[in-house]
């Protein structure tokens, strides 16, 4: 099969998937364009040898790759920086006195929002693929090639810290 | 089921990658903590403000377009259709052997991650028996075909017990065999195929085939001890 086809078939019908994860890791229109275009490109070359049978998973591969590469570069400039992941961080911090507040914050989209912009790039990404694109562990261990108890426990300490960004605060 | 196990499990579960006799631990325990139950709520509350169709970005049009236009293929004619001619040839017999060698590869990562998912949960047995004549019947019902079962207890390979598992589309009957404190995982479904053996993240994988069933065997255990196993159940 001709690469332009396999790529019609395998790899544009996700472009929304792609854009949605890059937008949200890069936080600007105009980088995630670029992000995706470039990841169309190398997923273009690669065709030929795509390892993978499902072109969703391989094309947020390649965008996951290309938005990890910038934000790395930016870190260098000094431009943007994340908190040092700990993977000694405790899985579940004290249970807030208010369940409704935080019911309250997740309604209030700019709030939710912002929440997940502060969030450290490895758990936002791993979160988007999860909750917006329903990745299944298996799925997700093969994006974001890691193993799959890295998926459950990277899973559980992004969720905790969202929880803890929408109370307000680092602890 | 304590708090410390679920708070491992609660994640897992609400993202519907239990098997179901954990998942009913789970609720079991969700049901009388208000703690875990609280987290689970938590984690269902986000997942529903995520997945607000606000939150999505879908990609603009004109970067569809673009991508539309741009990437294309080559036109050169006359040498570039001769060589293609040639290559297609050697293509369609690679990728023959890739596909077979692909599929293998898929079936490898399907098996370590049950492998690996059954030591995480502590086992994740659905029938816990060391008694053959147990798990076997445990068995029925469940699966299309009977599964053969034997404890090897005598020849330092106790049963502990087996659970289903989904391998390459189907629903398999998984053996789990001790050896000292390394756990052994057999995959057991009707078929037949080439028999191999390969190492991958540090586990040993080999498949045979006898008497109507197809066999993976999965473990950390050293490939001569696993060997031992294999004749053990090719020898029956």
């Amino acid at each position: 099969m001709m690469g332009r086809e396999r790529f019609e078939q395998a790899v544009e019908p996700h472009i929304d998937a792609a854009y949605n994860l890059a937008r949200w890791m890069l936080g600007d229109a105009t980088a995630a364009d670029d992000a995706v275009q470039d990841s169309c490109v190398k997923a273009l070359e690669g065709i030929g040898g795509l390892r993978r049978a499902d072109g969703r998973q391989w094309l947020l591969a390649i965008v996951r790759n290309v938005c990890r590469d910038l934000l790395r570069g930016k870190k260098r400039e000094g431009v943007a920086f994340e908190p040092e992941l700990h993977d000694r961080e405790a899985l579940r911090s004290d249970q807030s006195p208010d369940p409704e507040a935080l019911r309250m914050r997740l309604e209030d989209r700019a709030t939710l929002a912002r929440a997940l912009e502060a969030l450290p790039a490895e758990y936002r990404e791993i979160l988007i693929l999860r909750e917006m694109e329903e990745l299944s562990y298996k799925e997700l261990a093969n994006v974001l090639d890691v193993p799959m108890g890295t998926v459950m426990s990277r899973l559980a300490r992004a969720r905790e810290r969202m929880r803890v960004l929408l109370q307000g605060g680092e602890r | 089921m304590n708090c410390g196990e679920a708070t491992l499990l609660i994640g897992a579960y609400a993202d519907a990658e239990l098997d179901a006799a954990r998942s009913v631990e789970v609720e079991g325990h969700a049901a009388a903590c208000a703690n875990c139950a609280r987290e689970l709520e938590e984690i269902r509350m986000l997942r529903a403000a995520l997945r607000e169709p606000g939150l999505y970005f879908t990609a603009p049009s004109r970067l569809r377009a673009g991508l539309a236009a741009k990437p294309k293929p080559i036109r050169r004619v006359m040498t570039f259709v001769l060589l293609a001619a040639a290559v297609v040839a050697m293509i369609v017999t690679a990728g023959i052997f890739a596909v077979r060698e692909r599929n293998e590869a898929t079936v490898v990562a399907e098996l370590e991650a049950g492998h690996v998912r059954s030591l995480m949960a502590e086992h994740l047995l659905d029938v816990k028996s060391s008694d053959q004549h147990t798990v076997k019947p445990w068995f029925t019902g469940k699966l299309d075909f009977s599964p053969e079962v034997v404890d090897f207890a005598g020849d330092g390979f106790p049963l502990a017990g087996g659970r289903l598992e989904y391998v390459g589309g189907r629903a398999v009957a998984a053996l789990v065999y001790m050896r000292n404190r390394h756990v052994v995982n057999v995959y057991e479904w009707p078929g037949t195929g080439p028999d191999w053996e390969t190492s991958h993240d540090g586990f040993n994988f080999i498949a045979w085939s006898t008497g109507g069933m197809t066999y993976r065997a999965v473990s950390d255990l050293n490939r001569a001890e696993l060997s031992a196993l294999v004749r053990l159940m090719s020898r029956r």
